[in-house]
């Protein structure tokens, strides 16, 4: 034979035989693959990132429900927003409430006698004057 | 994902047709993988397809093989209710099987006989190794994965994929050999 050859050169020499091999494949079986692979295609939902997480995957934005992808996105961005901002408004509010609750109460000398116990008020009065 | 399915449909389908003997077979399983890759991986990055392709076309080679044994249990058993003293006694499944299956491979139409015969000789030898044999050697080589690759896609650890592709290689220099296809015409 006079050609020696290891294992990687075989499997290369084979492969790139094998390749040369589908370029004349039938045009019937290239035919039926496009159709296999426009089926998958049809099934295939791209994947949706909010906030910069991967989700499951949703409507292609080529797809039939397309329309779809944008408010998919959007919507829930604008309802985190707006939860966020409500939540602070919220406590800044609550804050405000019991603030204004404590100095009522102070000036009308009704404060509970167990707030002039506490090491704490005493300290906050003293600041005060 | 499609510019992906496009670039390896072609040799999946080889190599099921390898696997299984049959076009109409290798072409559902084909189509199988795709449809698994695409409605479950969509998320998956594209970097991770090939291997990922490999191992589910690979898993569905087996289910193949798996419902063929299945079936031709069942149809033994079935067979085995009927007349006793007919034609059938000696009756192989497998034969059968590779009968119709000659019918339904197409001829190649390639232009240059020579490489069309010596593809179909390197064809006819891929198809006579034993199954898990020719998955190492054409997911290592033709695949190009590497030897952690394909064992992940084969389910199996790195030493048995080099003791594999070790083995298909030696059967398959034999039976080039024996069918007077020489080192030299494959490396041409």
């Amino acid at each position: 034979m006079g050609v020696t050859m290891n294992e990687q050169d075989f499997g290369r020499a084979i492969a790139k035989k094998l390749n040369a091999g589908l370029a004349d494949m039938p045009a019937e079986q290239v035919s039926k693959l496009n159709q296999s692979r426009n089926r998958a295609m049809a099934a295939y939902r791209e994947p949706i990132s909010i906030l910069g997480l991967a989700t499951v995957g949703g409507p292609s934005a080529n797809s039939k429900f397309g329309w779809l992808v944008k408010p998919m996105i959007l919507v829930p961005a604008a309802m985190i927003a707006i939860a966020i901002i409500s939540a602070n408004i919220w406590q800044d509010e609550l804050q405000n409430d019991q603030n204004d609750g404590i100095d009522a109460a102070i000036l009308s000398q009704e404060l509970p006698i167990q707030a002039f116990l506490d090491n704490d008020m005493e300290t906050w009065i003293k600041a005060g004057e | 994902m499609s510019e992906f399915l496009a670039s390896v449909e072609r040799r999946a389908f080889k190599q099921c047709v390898y696997a299984v003997r049959d076009e109409d077979a290798a072409l559902d399983i084909v189509q199988d993988s795709m449809m698994k890759l695409a409605e479950k991986y969509s998320t998956r990055p594209i970097e991770e397809l090939p291997l990922l392709f490999q191992r589910i076309t690979q898993n569905s080679i087996r289910d193949y093989y798996r419902r063929s044994k299945t079936r031709s249990t069942w149809i033994s058993s079935f067979s085995s209710f009927g007349k006793s003293g007919e034609d059938n006694e000696d009756h192989d499944i497998l034969e059968t099987l590779e009968t119709e299956n000659e019918g339904n491979i197409s001829p190649s139409p390639s232009a240059q006989l020579e490489q069309s015969q010596t593809l179909k000789i390197i064809e006819d030898a891929i198809e006579k190794l034993p199954a898990r044999q020719r998955e190492a050697f054409l997911l290592r080589y033709w695949e190009e994965l590497n030897v952690a690759e394909t064992a992940e896609a084969m389910g199996c650890t790195e030493g048995s994929v080099k003791t594999h592709c070790s083995r298909a290689t030696d059967t398959l220099s034999k039976l080039l050999l024996a069918k007077g296809l020489s080192l030299e015409s494959v490396l041409k």
